[in-house]
């Protein structure tokens, strides 16, 4: 007799009976969304960001200096280790790629602030840039550099065929690319190892930041690892640009208490989603005492009151988490595009934050069950 | 007679009240964590000119933050003396290096600041006594906030830094975790030789004015006597434009606003349910006090009070409750988490403002109470 498809009409007819109520509930349960969205965003974003660099490498394996123990650390290693990872059957082509800090100045304020600046053969295609193909041909000009538009506005605004000046002498902007900054880096400079080297940087050519590894396909690149680690001296990392990535998030993880300082903000989001759930069901079961009285005095089983108040909780977590997800998709959006922070809203992590608010929901919805089955039927005489 | 009315209409379902406190409350809180969090960001990235007594700095034109402070010649420290409100300056210079555990042979990031040994210039109790035990060659006051991997920390210790071997002192207490794994303080001689930098140059220079002289007046004769090689701060704006790199610059700032704003809404959204709920089910008691000849203020008033019982019960326990995550965040992190008056009182009035705002919504329903309906 008491069909599924009727236990949820009663769920869904007690929720819906105020809708004004209900609308302000579930704007409630909206920014606790979030909130939760918020933290894990700017978590995550933190992380992403610090490792944004490592997506961008071309390569199967980056050779660094064992030093490097994250990617913006300013270790080199001797460019000798490079020739001898090609002495491996397997490697193809080892790129070197130089960096370095360098103050430029701002065209616009004069003042001058440091960048981060990276340099390889042009041809070699180190980053995967999606306009690859116009840097390599600006690159190859000397005197030309690329510059990162997406670089924080201490650096000015900087335009295709402007010159800027960089440790006192003078490049031409020869294109724009979207890399992004992070904590630790503000602006970032690409130039062709030959402008690197006419700019006489202290660094020179000899030591370098990152050697890039290409290796013929099919190669077993764990094994190649492990060959070329064993053969070449200790002074040297290597890594794939996947486990670079991972070994930077841990990084910034361990340098800065992020964890802790979102995780609070996660757990008190948390909280305030469950208090609130709880504070919607309990006014809506108090609000309708006559009705449960009755259902009770009906013959429905206190299961089915309790099932109903449990089906209430979940409709109100997929309705708040609507609204919730799409303010925190605009959000994302405008503080990516204010700050630089990578904002990704991935399937995974929109997936996660629908958990949280499901269980959220029904902890609040089991912290409020209770009160149902008070409904006595006595009562509404 | 008024309060009681209001206390009575909060207290009448306890189980309720519990939650819309507990629901206030905690919004109240997530305000402090962002607040806290933004403030020890701020602190953080400041703190070393905290531990310093000058009245002017001087730092290269190519100045960004602690972290990329660039060098100016240490010629314009003297040619600064000129100006005769110069008392005295000192200088203050940083570079990363390498420290090394000899037990655990593990290398960390670190930060070496050398200095003038100046008493007068140095605020900071615990380096002001560990000052004379790092005039030795080869001695280090070691910041105890450092990461963990340092190893052991006691002074007399042996250590390595840049591959050369220095006794730890003496400690202080910085954190430079927004920078580098932790932080040394040594002489400028033992600075310039464990870093081979090039003691021509110098990353800060601190001055020291006659007391009755004033800063912005003394900044403005050195900026035009000293060559425009250099940028010239008051303390405070040195201190100012620190934070600003990483408050707006970096920006950290909108990571924590985005956070109180936010956690203000669900406060405010929570209170004007609260209210709206409470009046909604109680529409015929204001009725009848309508009818009894009660004015509309004088039910508006009830409404304002309860609402203001609301945000004051969530006030006052978020706030305890904020002094023992502060306590707890400082105490696994080391970030520095101050509970300042200031910000009780900055959150006292958001509370506040929550309240008034959600009044202003919440209230509404209130005119609409008809005695007729009554009946």
């Amino acid at each position: 007799m008491f069909s599924s498809t009727h236990k949820i009409s009663v769920a869904r007819k007690m929720l819906l009976h105020k809708k004004t109520r209900l609308a302000m509930s579930l704007s409630a349960m909206a920014f606790t969304v979030v909130i939760m969205l918020m933290e894990m965003g700017f978590f995550n974003g933190i992380n992403d960001s610090q490792a944004r660099l490592a997506t961008y490498f071309n390569a199967d394996l980056v050779m660094m200096d064992i030093r490097s123990i994250h990617l913006n650390k300013y270790a080199t290693m001797a460019r000798s280790r490079l020739m001898q990872a090609m002495g491996f059957e397997e490697v193809v082509e080892v790129v070197p790629v130089y960096k370095g800090l360098v103050g430029m100045k701002n065209p616009q304020t004069g003042l001058t602030k440091v960048i981060f600046v990276m340099a390889f053969p042009p041809d070699s295609n180190p980053l995967k840039l999606p306009n690859h193909e116009s840097v390599r041909a600006a690159l190859k000009k000397q005197g030309t550099v690329v510059f990162d538009a997406s670089s924080r506005k201490i650096f000015g605004k900087v335009e295709p065929g402007q010159d800027i000046e960089i440790r006192d002498r003078t490049y031409r902007v020869g294109g724009l690319v979207e890399l992004g900054p992070n904590f630790s880096i503000d602006g970032t400079i690409l130039m062709s190892d030959a402008t690197w080297l006419w700019g006489r940087w202290e660094q020179g050519s000899e030591r370098v930041a990152y050697g890039l590894v290409r290796t013929r396909p099919g190669s077993d690149i764990p094994a190649l690892k492990q060959r070329i680690l064993d053969r070449l001296p200790k002074d040297i990392l290597l890594l794939t640009p996947e486990e670079i990535r991972k070994r930077e998030v841990l990084h910034t993880i361990k340098a800065v208490p992020l964890g802790a300082i979102f995780g609070v903000g996660m757990i008190i989001g948390f909280i305030i989603g469950v208090i609130i759930c709880y504070q919607i069901l309990y006014n809506e079961i108090t609000d309708h005492m006559p009705q449960y009285a009755t259902l009770r005095a009906m013959g429905f089983s206190d299961r089915f009151l309790r099932k109903t108040v449990v089906q209430e909780a979940l409709w109100l977590s997929v309705l708040g988490f609507i609204p919730g997800l799409a303010f925190g998709y605009l959000l994302y959006g405008m503080i990516e595009k204010y700050t630089g922070i990578l904002m990704f809203l991935t399937t995974g992590r929109i997936a996660l934050i629908f958990c949280f608010t499901i269980v959220m929901c029904a902890i609040g919805g089991l912290i409020a069950v209770k009160r149902v089955t008070s409904a006595d039927p006595a009562s509404l005489y | 007679m008024t309060i009681p009315i209001a206390r009575k209409n909060v207290f009448q379902n306890k189980k309720r009240a519990a939650a819309a406190v507990s629901g206030i409350a905690f919004s109240v809180l997530l305000v402090f964590m962002q607040l806290g969090f933004l403030q020890g960001a701020r602190t953080a990235a400041a703190a070393l000119f905290e531990r310093f007594h000058y009245d002017l700095g001087i730092v290269s034109e190519r100045y960004k933050f602690i972290g990329a402070p660039d060098r100016f010649d240490k010629m314009r420290l003297t040619q600064a003396l000129i100006v005769p409100e110069v008392e005295s300056w000192m200088s203050l210079n940083i570079s990363n290096a390498w420290w090394k555990d000899p037990d655990t042979e593990l290398s960390s990031e670190l930060m070496v600041f050398g200095m003038t040994l100046d008493q007068r210039f140095i605020k900071d109790p615990a380096i002001r006594s560990g000052m004379d035990g790092i005039r030795k060659n080869n001695t280090v006051l070691v910041d105890t906030y450092s990461n963990p991997g340092y190893g052991d920390l006691s002074v007399g210790r042996e250590v390595e830094v840049n591959e050369k071997t220095v006794t730890i002192t003496g400690q202080f207490k910085l954190g430079v975790s927004l920078f580098s794994d932790g932080c040394v303080i040594v002489s400028n001689d033992n600075f310039f030789r464990l870093t081979g930098n090039d003691p021509r140059e110098f990353n800060y220079g601190f001055l020291r004015i006659d007391q009755d002289a004033d800063p912005q007046v003394v900044k403005e004769k050195l900026k035009r006597i000293l060559p425009n090689d250099i940028l010239v701060f008051t303390r405070e704006e040195m201190i100012q434009q620190e934070q600003d790199y990483f408050i707006s610059v970096k920006p950290v700032g909108v990571i924590f606003q985005t956070g109180v704003v936010v956690a203000f809404i669900v406060g405010v959204v929570i209170l004007f349910q609260v209210l709206n709920t409470d009046i909604s089910n109680r529409l015929n008691e204001f009725a009848i006090l309508k009818a009894m000849g009660f004015k509309s203020w004088f039910i508006y008033g009830i409404g304002v009070q309860q609402a203001l019982l609301y945000a004051l019960m969530s006030y006052f326990p978020a706030l305890g409750f904020a002094y023992i995550v502060f306590k707890v965040v400082h105490a696994l992190s080391k970030m520095p988490m101050d509970l300042t008056p200031a910000m009780a009182l900055l959150v006292f009035s958001m509370s506040l403002t929550m309240c008034v705002i959600s009044c202003i919504l919440g209230l509404q329903k209130v005119r609409r109470t008809d005695p007729a309906e009554l009946y």
